[in-house]
């Protein structure tokens, strides 16, 4: 046995368990979509972000399970140090939402976990096509918030006294569905690529929150007390399996809910200089047919001045059942669908004389109910050598301005080893509203000419 | 690899293990309070009303008045309750035996003819005559000689073929004798014997009989036995001839004999019995019970079974025919014929439908008889037998499941008991209440409804107890005329009430008793010409009623209530310090004061109280009407003492005082309620 080869082996033995280790110790619970690895061209799930893009590689293959794993975290509203201060003296952390109440005033807010799991990732060219296909594991949370609920959270009800609260922005909305899926990449002019990626969705469990408007409103009319509040509220979910025992087996082989979504791109060539490119991602939807429930309060307004109850003659049945009827929440079997938040990206890129340095922008934004998460990323990609990438970027998210990010690509052949992070400010995680990192595993395959 | 220079391996290292350390140090470990997490909330708990009805537990017994006041109502349903049986005293079985001797037979008449001619007879008269006669009998006319007999003759009469012989209760003979000769007979003298029994029955003198003529004469049997055999013995028989006439002369001329027998009824013998009946009147079944008073005239009887018995000894088969005579209507009176076959016993059942008996068609006693008619039907069917008057069936009759429909008479004076009996009246909220309660006008009402055509009077009485204090209190009233249909089938219904101005009724009620004993006696008329009617579905039946207008005079009523078993875990409740507010809208006419006391009873401790002070009646008008409420509020501190307090307590006594504002009468309506309204304004304890 040759040396050399030997060594190859071991180094990407412990690659691989190093990135093993980072997912062990990774929380799966903090990320938003990636922004690095958009005309990170080197890596080839940079398609994922533009399926017009084109690869380096004439094979590649992504290795199971690892080929891309991407957490995210965002929160528009606050950091953890917001909310748990040190008081002097003392060395507990106060729960304290005031932070947030005051100087976000009327403000809507949104907190987003993100995961993003390759199952599977491969591609091929023909010709001057790429062709890619792959499983992918998806979940998206998202939790829209107001600032009236915070106040309603901390305060109470009774500073509000004649002022309605407005809780009409607050809902959550969860996915997780396994995403399988192809895409191609074709040159349509010289230097112009257009792509395209279809997706086949297997909804595993869904929560779709509809509030059209969730209102507070309490009275003190001399001697009487009085609660008005708008409920046109309702939430669809699937695949929870509310009082039975979760099985994995059945979670997992759930087809009933399926749904097909399509990426489009294009990736242009203007000059040996400058190429500018675009795609949207997540267009489709997702019917769920499976174990559907809707819950839904019966009326749209309630007004509450106290239960009218016997106090001689009612059992404690009876007031349950005056309170069932008052917020009368009905729960039916509704099958409905579920949109994916739409993502619109745009780049520009510059390159020096000999390709091996860009600078790029990007304009971002992702479409959520009530809600844009719109960012502007200016970036710099470095070829070192042929086994070596490395791109930094700042991003500016109106939630979190300041956002150092940073990826690498080593390819250890036919190993590809990669890491990214938007934010590695977020390593002061008790400070950042977002976080993000990725990392993935590839072999890739070049036909020697 | 070689291209893969240090520079790049530490950039590398440095950017994986800043990852790595990112994401690891997520674990928190940071020490956590929620002290400063102190939500202010303010709620409305309950909109409570407490109306009376809710007082009054059971909300059947009180009622809205068309003025919408309030009226206490109790019903015992058949308190009192008498059925015809009760009353009439009839009973569910009848059983009879009679004994039916067969009695005189009637025997079928007959009639039988003989002649005595010349020429037998030629040989006993005088010679002159015998010789002129003996050429003289060829048919022509000549002179009849002068005749007598020289010595007597006999003549058999034709042999008898109803009967051999027999004794006769009654019987007659009639014998018709004709002179069939052309001359007069002088003298004719005979005698009728029975040949067998060598008994004469009778002398037969007969004088100038004329030619052509007849002579009838009868022969009494009365309590006589004869045979079949019967002769004629002639002692006399002599002419004086035509007297020189010339006479048609010829042999068959003589004598001519004719018997007919009738009104024969046999007591014994051997004798043809032709088809014939015999019918008997049975007085079955006297009402008359233990009253000689009673006067039944009429009495339907809807349904009942006939079980009999029969024994015959009668030679012959006979048919036995059972009826109930007197029978109103269309009716037929025979039940059922049976069959009774010479010396066996014959059993069966038959039934007894829909007899309507108008028993004053009984010429013997017009009332309080049902009569039964028995008929036997017999028939020797042309066969010599032998009978005897003293014959007889034996016949066992069992009446049972008697339905009697309808009875119409004078019933006689009756005492009817109705048994004492007691019911517990639930009062309600009435029976907690301590202090003086006195009701305006309260109500015992006794409805009856009678369908018995019967006067009588009640003798009522009526027990009220108070179980607790033992005390008890007697109403009554003798006497009193119940009124009745005069019609059959009708049913009055009346009321009798005991109320304010006929008994110590308020009084009663003040006792607030929870026990109440009843109990009468009836008493029916003495009046015989009273006619009174009872059908199968009469009865006596009482309810009774209590009701108290809500109209009173309250002083210092107290009424307690307690919730045992307490078990208040406050320690869950996420409260940290608040005020319970409670609004009280008192609509009721009364003042009225609450206590609430939260008790350790471990350690016989009051640990809590809560005292409302004195929350003022509505304002009524002049009808006692409460027009507008008297409102008045009540805050609790809740604080960790007062929260700890309920938790330790585990029973609460609710002591509420009421009292007629101003001394005067209250009146509850149904629009009397007491409106709580109760909010929290709390500071929320979150910080575990």
């Amino acid at each position: 046995m040759n040396l050399p080869r030997v060594k190859y082996l071991l180094k990407s033995v412990i690659i691989v368990l190093i990135t093993v280790i980072m997912s062990l110790f990774s929380n799966v619970s903090l990320a938003q979509d990636s922004y690095l690895l958009y005309g990170l061209k080197s890596i080839p799930q940079s398609t994922y972000l533009n399926p017009a893009f084109q690869s380096e590689y004439e094979y590649f293959i992504g290795i199971p399970g690892i080929s891309n794993l991407q957490v995210g975290y965002l929160n528009s509203v606050t950091s953890y140090n917001n909310i748990f201060s040190k008081l002097p003296g003392s060395d507990s952390l106060y729960f304290d939402l005031n932070k947030i109440i005051t100087p976000n005033l009327n403000k809507k807010g949104y907190t987003a976990i993100t995961l993003d799991q390759d199952i599977l990732f491969a591609g091929f060219k023909v010709q001057k096509a790429l062709v890619t296909f792959g499983v992918r594991q998806r979940v998206m949370i998202g939790l829209h918030t107001d600032n009236d609920f915070f106040k309603l959270l901390w305060n109470g009800n009774a500073p509000y006294i004649g002022k309605t609260l407005n809780l009409s922005h607050t809902f959550i909305n969860l996915v997780h569905f396994i995403d399988y899926h192809a895409g191609l990449s074709i040159p349509v002019l010289q230097n112009v690529r257009i792509g395209v990626r279809v997706h086949l969705m297997q909804g595993l469990s869904n929560i779709n929150t509809v509030n059209d408007k969730l209102t507070l409103t309490t009275l003190d009319k001399g001697n009487n007390i009085e609660v008005l509040a708008s409920t046109a509220f309702s939430i669809n979910t699937s695949g929870l399996s509310g009082n039975t025992r979760f099985n994995p087996g059945s979670y997992l082989t759930n087809f009933m809910n399926i749904g097909f979504g399509i990426d489009l791109g294009i990736d242009a060539k203007l000059s040996e200089d400058f190429e500018i490119s675009a795609s949207v991602l997540d267009l489709g939807k997702i019917n769920y047919r499976s174990n559907t429930k809707n819950y839904k309060s019966q009326e749209d307004s309630i007004y509450f001045n106290g239960l009218n109850i016997s106090l001689i003659n009612s059992s404690p049945a009876n007031i349950g059942d005056t309170l069932k009827n008052i917020f009368h929440v009905t729960e039916f079997p509704v099958n409905y669908s579920a949109k994916l938040p739409t993502r619109l990206l745009f780049s520009a890129s510059y390159f020096t004389s000999n390709r091996k340095n860009k600078i790029s922008l990007l304009f971002s934004t992702r479409f959520l109910k009530d809600y844009n998460v719109a960012a502007i990323v200016l970036g710099y990609d470095a070829t070192l050598s042929k086994h070596f990438n490395i791109k930094v970027n700042y991003m500016y998210l109106k939630e979190s301005p300041l956002n150092i990010g940073a990826a690498i690509s080593v390819k250890l052949k036919p190993l590809q080893f990669y890491l990214y992070s938007d934010n590695l400010l977020g390593i002061n995680w008790k400070e950042a509203r977002y976080i993000q990192a990725g990392l993935g595993i590839n072999i890739l395959i070049t036909k020697k000419r | 690899m070689k291209n893969f220079s240090i520079k790049y391996r530490i950039i590398l290292l440095t950017f994986v293990f800043s990852l790595i350390f990112l994401f690891s140090c997520n674990k928190i470990n940071d020490k956590y309070s929620f002290k400063k997490w102190t939500p202010n909330v303010i709620i409305p708990i309950a909109n409570s009303t407490i109306t009376i009805k809710d007082i009054f537990s059971n909300d059947s017994t009180i009622q809205t008045a068309p003025d919408s006041s309030l009226i206490f109502i109790f019903k015992k349903d058949s308190a009192f309750l008498s059925h015809t049986g009760k009353i009439l005293g009839f009973p569910e079985q009848l059983a009879h035996t009679f004994h039916l001797s067969l009695g005189e037979v009637t025997l079928d008449t007959f009639s039988n003819d003989t002649s005595l001619t010349i020429l037998q007879t030629i040989k006993y008269l005088n010679k002159d005559a015998a010789d002129s006669l003996i050429n003289k009998l060829d048919g022509k006319k000549y002179v009849f000689p002068k005749f007598w007999i020289k010595q007597p003759l006999s003549l058999d009469l034709p042999v008898i073929s109803n009967f051999n012989s027999v004794k006769l209760a009654t019987g007659l003979f009639s014998l018709t004798i004709k002179n069939t000769l052309p001359v007069t007979i002088d003298t004719l003298t005979f005698e009728a014997w029975d040949k067998v029994n060598k008994l004469k029955l009778k002398t037969f003198n007969i004088y100038n009989l004329l030619p052509g003529k007849s002579k009838i004469d009868t022969i009494v049997l009365n309590n006589k036995s004869i045979s079949n055999k019967l002769k004629i013995d002639i002692g006399i028989f002599s002419s004086k001839g035509s007297s020189g006439k010339k006479v048609i002369i010829n042999k068959d001329q003589g004598l001519f004999f004719h018997l007919k027998a009738s009104n024969l009824k046999g007591i014994s013998g051997t004798a043809i019995i032709p088809n014939q009946s015999l019918t008997t009147g049975v007085n079955f079944y006297s009402i008359v019970t233990n009253n000689h008073s009673d006067r039944i005239y009429n009495l339907k009887i809807s349904d009942a079974d006939i079980q009999y018995n029969v024994k015959s000894q009668f030679a012959i088969p006979i048919t036995l025919k059972i009826g109930i005579p007197f029978l109103i209507g269309n009716q037929q009176n025979e039940i059922k014929p049976i069959q009774v076959l010479p010396g066996k016993i014959t059993s069966g059942i038959c039934k007894l439908a829909n007899a309507n008996i108008d028993m004053t068609r009984n010429p013997k006693v017009r009332y309080s008889q049902i009569p039964l008619v028995f008929s036997l039907n017999f028939s020797s069917i042309g066969k010599l037998i032998s009978f005897d008057s003293t014959d007889f069936i034996n016949a066992e009759l069992l009446v049972n499941k008697i339905k009697m429909d309808y009875v119409k008479g004078h019933i006689g004076k009756r005492e009817i008991n109705f048994t004492k009996d007691s019911t517990n009246v639930d009062l309600g909220i009435i029976k907690k209440l301590s202090g003086s309660l006195l009701f305006t006008n309260p109500e015992i009402i006794f409805n009856y409804s009678n369908s018995f055509g019967i006067p009588f009077n009640l003798n009522l009485s009526v027990l009220g107890k108070n179980k607790n204090s033992g005390q008890q209190i007697i109403i009554k009233a003798d006497s009193i005329p119940i009124n009745y249909p005069l019609v059959t089938g009708g049913t009055v219904y009346r009321s009798l009430s005991f109320n304010k101005d006929n008994s110590n009724v308020i009084n009663f009620f003040a006792l607030k008793p929870d026990k109440i004993s009843y109990s009468g006696i009836a008493e029916t008329s003495q009046n015989v010409n009273n006619i009174d009617f009872i059908t199968a579905n009469s009865a006596f039946a009482v309810d009774i009623k209590i009701k108290i207008p809500m109209n009173f005079n309250a002083s210092n009523l107290v009424m307690y209530d307690t919730i045992r078993n307490l078990n208040i875990s406050t320690d869950k409740l996420p409260i940290q310090d608040g005020i319970l507010k409670i609004k009280i809208f008192n609509r009721f006419p009364l003042d009225l004061k609450g206590e609430i006391f939260f008790i350790d009873t471990k350690n016989n401790q009051i640990l809590e109280s809560i005292k409302t002070g004195l929350i003022k009646s509505g304002f009524y008008d002049s009808t006692g009407e409460v027009t507008k409420a008297y409102s008045d509020s009540l805050k609790i501190d809740i604080n960790p003492d007062f929260l700890n307090n309920l938790s330790n307590s585990d029973q609460v006594i609710i002591k509420l005082t009421a009292d007629s504002p101003n001394n005067n009468n209250s009146i509850l309506y149904s629009t009397n309620q007491i409106k709580l309204e109760l909010s929290l304004k709390a500071r929320l304890k979150l910080n575990k």
